[in-house]
C-alpha cells in the first residue's frame, strides 16, 4: 500500500512539467495581469492586500502554479559536483538579486505602510521594481530546496519533503489568509511563522552536507567565501517583508510572494551558515581529500584504459595526465625504451619542453649519475631536488627521438605554447619512477615541480602505484595488439589458404589410357607449392608441379601468378621446355631479385604412352617402368633466376616412353626432405624404394599416394614438417582397357 | 632456433665469407647484409665458404641471386666453395653450377681469380 505522501507525489509527477523560463514567463504574465488590474478597476490607491478581493488573489496564485509545480518535482541533486553547481547558482542568484535591490532604493517611491501608493509614479515605479524578487524569489528557493535534497542516495530524506511543503504552504496561506480583515496588519501574515520552522529544517538538511568533503580544494574555498557573503544576502531577502519601499511595493502586490522570500531568506541564511561552517571545518583536510580523489579517478581511468584502448600513445597521454594530477606536479612526461631507441613523450604539461625534461633527466644525483642513468638500474623511485644537470650530458648523445610517435605532434605544440609563456619558473625537482612489467623496463615516468622539498613520501608511493598501473596497462595494450595482430594474420592465412585451394585443378582428366591423381600437403596453412593441368597449342594434356620459394602468403600470391602465365602461355605452346622458357621470360627480372621457383611440366601423349619432360630446376621426377624404379633429372636452371638465353641453352626436354602399369610421379621437395623426430631425413632413396615397393601390387594413383603420405607419416610420427609435400601420380592404365574401349 | 653466423675474413685478391650453420629464411638477412657491406665497400670478389653450413633453404638459395649481378658487373664474382655433397645436391637441382663457379677448395676459387685479374690486365 502506498502511503499518503507517495500517492501525492505520483500524482505530482503527472502534473505538467514546467521548464523554468515558462514558469517565469506566467508568472510574468501575472505580474503584467495583476498591475494592470490594480491600475484600472481596484484604483492603485486601494491596492491593499487586507482588503478581499478574490482575482486579487487568484492572479499571482495562478501565476505562482508552475513555479510551486516546479517545488513539488524537484530533480534531486545525487552528485558532488551537481551540489557544488546548484550552491553556486542559488547564491550567484541571490547575490544578483541584493545587488539590484540595493540599486533600486536610489529610485524614489513610496507605499503606506497598508501597501498603497501614494502616488500612480510610486505605484508604477514601485511594481515595476516588484517584478525582480517576484521572478528572482521562487527561482533561489527552487535551487535552495534542490540543494536540501542534496543526498548522496537517491532516497530523499523525509524533512526535505516536509521543508518543501512547509515552503509552499508558507506561500499559499500567505496569499489567503490575509483576507480575514480581523489580522493584524503589523504582523503581516501568520504565514511568517513557519519561516523558524523552515530555518531549522534548512540547518538540519545541511547538518552533513557531505558534497563539501569531496570538493577540489578550489571548490571549497569557493563555498567558504560565497557563504560568508551569502549571509547577508539572505538577510537582504528576509527584508522584502520589512519596511522598506520596496518590500511594501511587493507585499501590495502578493502577500504569499513576500511570505515565500522572508522564508527563502530564512532557510537560506541558515544554510549558508551552516555551509561556511562546513566549508571551514573541510579545508585543513582539503589537499588530501583531493589527492585521495584523483588517485582513485586515476584507478578509475586506469581501469577504462585497460579494458578500452588498445592504443599505446594514447594511453601515455592519459598516463602522463594522471601522473600529472595526482602528484600535484607542474609537468610529467614519459620516455620510452624499446630496444635500442628511446623516445621521450611530453604529453600534456604546458610548460614542459622537450629542451626543459632533457635538462631535468639530466640531473646530477648524489651517487654521481644523471638521473636517468640512476632510474636506470633501480626499481625504486628517485628524486632530485634542485636539479642541476651534471656539465656533460650524457643523455643528449644517446638516440632520443625528442616527442616522437604520435606524442609528437602533441609534444610539439606544447613547446610553441610552452614559448609563448614568457620564462616559465623553472622546474627544480623531479621525481623518476621505472615503469617495470615484471623485468621487463617499458621506460621511465616523471614528474616535476617548482619547488625544492616538493615531493613528500605519499607523492612517491602514489608515483610508485601509478608506474605500476602505466606499465601494467602498457603492457595490456602490448599483449592485446599483439593477439589482433596474431588473429589478423591467421585471418588473412586462411584467405590465403582458401585462394591456393582455388588454384589447384578441381578436377582430373578422365583418359582411357592414363589415370591421374595429385594432392598437395602444405606445410604452414599456406605453402608454395603447386601443381596443375594444362593444355598445349596441339592440344595435348600437360601436369605441372611447381614450388615457388617462400611460404606464407607471399608464397600464395606468387603462385597465383604462375598459375596465370601458366595458363596464358600453353595455348600457344607446344612444348614443355618452349613453355618453361616463355615463364622464365615473363618472370626474370620482373620480381624480387632472390625470388625463384622450380617447376616440372611433363606433357602427355596417351596414345603413344609417352612423356615429354623438361625441369627447371625442380626436383627429379620418379619413373616406375617395368617394375624398376628411378629418378629422372634432366638438365634445367630454376625459373627467373637465370637470364633468358642461358636458361634456354639450359634446358633439356626428355622424352620417356612407357607401358601399361608403369607410374610416373612428380612430388616437390618437402617430400624427401621430411624429417623424423631425430632429424633424419626421409631422403630420395627410401621415398624411391616406397614407390617401387607399392607400384608392385598395382594401385591406383590415389592409392599410391595414400601409401607414400602414410609411409611418410609414419616416418616422421608427428614431427611438423618444414616445407609443403606434393604429389602428382600419373599411372598408365593396363593395355586391355583402351583397346576395348576404342 | 637454428643458429647461423657469417663471418668475413681476407684472402687476397677476394675476400671469404665463411658461413655456418642453417641458412634459411630467418637467417638469410643476415648474409644479405654482409653480402651488401661488401659490396657496398667495393669488394666485389667474393669466395663463400660452405663448409661449415649445415643447411641452407631456398630463401638462402635466393640470397646469392640477389648479388651476383652487381658483383659481375664490377669485375667481381662470387665464388662458391666447400660445399658438402647435400648442400652441392641443392644448388645442382636448381642449376646453380651453370651459373656460378662452384670449388671444392678455397684456393681453387682463389687462384681463379687470380687468373682472371691477370688476363684482364
Amino acid at each position: 500500500m502506498p502511503t499518503r505522501t507517495q500517492r501525492f507525489e505520483a500524482y505530482v509527477a503527472e502534473l505538467p512539467h514546467f521548464s523554468l523560463p515558462t514558469a517565469l514567463a506566467v508568472l510574468g504574465a501575472s505580474w503584467g495581469a495583476l498591475g494592470l488590474y490594480d491600475l484600472v478597476f481596484g484604483g492603485y490607491e486601494s491596492a491593499t492586500p487586507y482588503e478581499f478581493d478574490l482575482l486579487r488573489v487568484l492572479i499571482p496564485l495562478v501565476g505562482l502554479a508552475p513555479m510551486v509545480i516546479r517545488l513539488l518535482q524537484p530533480k534531486d541533486v545525487v552528485d558532488d559536483n551537481e551540489a557544488y553547481g546548484t550552491f553556486l547558482r542559488m547564491t550567484t542568484m541571490a547575490l544578483l538579486l541584493a545587488a539590484a535591490m540595493t540599486l533600486l532604493r536610489v529610485i524614489p517611491f513610496s507605499f503606506t505602510p497598508e501597501g498603497i501608493a501614494e502616488s500612480v509614479w510610486s505605484f508604477m515605479v514601485g511594481r515595476g521594481a516588484a517584478l525582480l524578487p517576484l521572478l528572482a524569489v521562487p527561482a533561489i528557493a527552487e535551487q535552495l530546496v534542490r540543494l536540501l535534497r542534496y543526498r548522496s542516495r537517491r532516497s530523499v530524506p523525509r524533512s526535505a519533503v516536509i521543508f518543501t511543503y512547509a515552503m509552499i504552504v508558507g506561500l499559499v496561506v500567505g496569499q489567503v489568509v490575509p483576507l480575514s480583515a480581523a489580522f493584524d496588519p503589523d504582523v503581516p501574515t501568520p504565514a511568517l511563522a513557519l519561516t523558524p520552522l523552515l530555518g531549522m529544517i534548512a540547518l538540519v538538511l545541511t547538518a552533513r552536507a557531505r558534497w563539501i568533503v569531496n570538493l577540489r580544494k578550489r571548490q571549497k574555498l569557493v563555498v567558504l567565501g560565497l557563504s560568508f557573503i551569502g549571509m547577508p544576502i539572505a538577510m537582504a531577502l528576509i527584508t522584502l517583508v520589512g519596511d522598506s519601499e520596496l518590500a511594501k511595493a511587493v507585499m501590495s502586490m502578493s502577500v504569499g510572494l513576500a511570505t515565500l522570500s522572508h522564508g527563502t531568506g530564512v532557510a537560506l541564511a541558515c544554510v549558508q551558515l551552516s555551509l561556511f561552517v562546513h566549508a571551514l571545518i573541510a579545508l585543513p583536510t582539503a589537499e588530501a581529500i583531493d589527492r585521495r580523489n584523483t588517485e582513485v579517478s586515476s584507478q578509475a581511468t586506469f581501469g577504462r584504459l585497460l579494458t578500452r584502448s588498445f592504443d599505446m600513445t594514447d594511453l601515455i597521454e592519459t598516463s602522463i595526465g594522471v601522473a600529472c594530477d595526482v602528484t600535484a606536479s607542474r609537468a610529467a612526461w614519459v620516455e620510452l625504451e624499446s630496444g635500442e631507441t628511446r623516445d621521450l613523450l611530453l604529453g600534456a604539461s604546458p610548460r614542459l619542453t622537450a629542451a626543459e625534461a632533457l635538462r631535468l633527466m639530466s640531473a646530477q644525483t648524489p651517487e654521481g649519475l644523471t638521473l636517468a642513468e640512476l632510474v636506470a638500474t633501480r626499481a625504486g623511485v628517485q628524486v632530485v631536488d634542485r636539479a642541476e644537470p651534471l656539465t656533460a650530458a650524457p643523455i643528449a648523445s644517446r638516440p632520443l627521438a625528442a616527442g616522437a610517435a604520435g606524442a609528437g605532434t602533441s609534444g610539439e605544440s606544447k613547446e610553441k605554447k610552452a614559448e609563448k609563456h614568457k620564462g616559465p619558473p623553472a622546474l627544480s625537482t623531479v621525481a623518476a619512477a621505472p615503469l617495470l612489467a615484471g623485468d621487463v623496463r617499458l621506460g621511465t615516468l616523471y614528474v616535476a615541480k617548482e619547488r625544492a622539498r616538493e615531493f613528500d613520501r605519499e607523492d612517491l608511493r602514489i608515483l610508485k602505484t601509478v608506474a605500476d598501473q602505466i606499465a601494467m596497462a602498457m603492457q595490456h595494450s602490448q599483449l592485446i595488439s599483439s593477439s589482433i595482430e596474431r588473429e589478423k594474420i591467421e585471418q588473412e592465412m586462411m584467405i590465403a589458404r582458401d585462394l591456393q585451394q582455388r588454384l589447384l585443378p578441381r578436377s582430373m582428366p578422365v583418359s582411357p589410357w592414363y589415370d591421374i591423381d595429385a594432392e598437395s600437403r602444405p606445410a604452414h596453412l599456406v605453402g608454395g607449392d603447386y601443381y596443375d593441368l594444362v593444355s598445349f597449342s596441339d592440344g595435348t594434356l600437360g601436369a605441372v608441379i611447381a614450388d615457388v620459394s617462400g611460404k606464407g602468403p607471399s608464397a600464395a600470391l606468387y603462385m597465383g601468378m604462375i598459375k596465370g602465365v601458366i595458363q596464358a602461355l600453353s595455348g600457344s605452346t607446344a612444348t614443355p621446355a618452349e613453355l618453361l622458357a616463355k615463364i622464365n621470360v615473363a618472370l626474370h627480372g620482373h620480381i624480387d631479385q632472390r625470388w625463384f621457383a622450380t617447376m616440372t611440366c611433363a606433357q602427355i601423349f596417351e596414345e603413344q604412352r609417352m612423356l615429354r619432360i623438361a625441369r627447371a630446376g625442380h626436383c627429379p621426377t620418379l619413373v616406375v617402368r617395368n617394375g624398376v624404379g628411378e629418378y629422372r633429372r634432366s638438365r634445367g636452371i630454376g625459373l627467373s633466376i637465370a637470364r633468358p638465353l642461358m636458361f634456354e641453352r639450359n634446358l633439356e626436354l626428355e622424352e620417356l616412353h612407357f607401358a601399361p602399369d608403369d607410374y610416373v610421379v612428380l612430388l616437390s621437395d618437402g617430400l624427401p626432405e621430411a624429417r623424423s623426430p631425430e632429424g633424419e631425413e626421409y631422403g630420395y632413396e627410401r621415398l624411391l624404394a616406397t614407390v617401387t615397393a607399392a607400384a608392385a601390387h598395382q594401385p591406383s594413383p590415389a592409392e599410391l599416394r595414400n601409401t607414400i603420405f602414410n609411409e611418410l607419416s609414419a616416418f616422421v610420427r608427428g614431427e611438423l614438417p618444414a616445407d609443403d609435400s606434393t604429389l602428382l601420380v600419373l599411372r598408365w592404365k593396363p593395355c586391355t582397357e583402351p583397346g576395348a574401349s576404342t | 632456433m637454428n643458429q647461423f653466423s657469417v663471418t668475413i675474413r681476407d684472402c687476397p685478391p677476394a675476400q671469404v665469407v665463411d658461413l655456418n650453420g642453417y641458412l634459411d629464411a630467418h637467417t638469410a638477412p643476415q648474409l644479405e647484409q654482409t653480402f651488401q657491406q661488401l659490396l657496398d665497400g667495393h669488394r666485389y670478389k667474393i669466395i663463400v665458404n660452405f663448409r661449415d653450413l649445415a643447411y641452407i633453404s631456398s630463401a638462402g638459395l635466393g640470397v646469392f641471386m640477389a648479388f651476383i649481378e652487381e658483383a659481375r658487373g664490377n669485375n667481381g664474382d662470387i665464388k662458391l666453395v666447400g660445399m658438402s655433397p647435400k648442400v652441392y645436391n641443392v644448388f645442382d637441382l636448381l642449376g646453380f653450377p651453370m651459373l656460378y663457379e662452384i670449388f671444392d677448395e678455397e684456393s681453387e676459387a682463389q687462384q681463379r681469380f687470380i687468373e682472371t685479374a691477370s688476363a684482364g690486365e
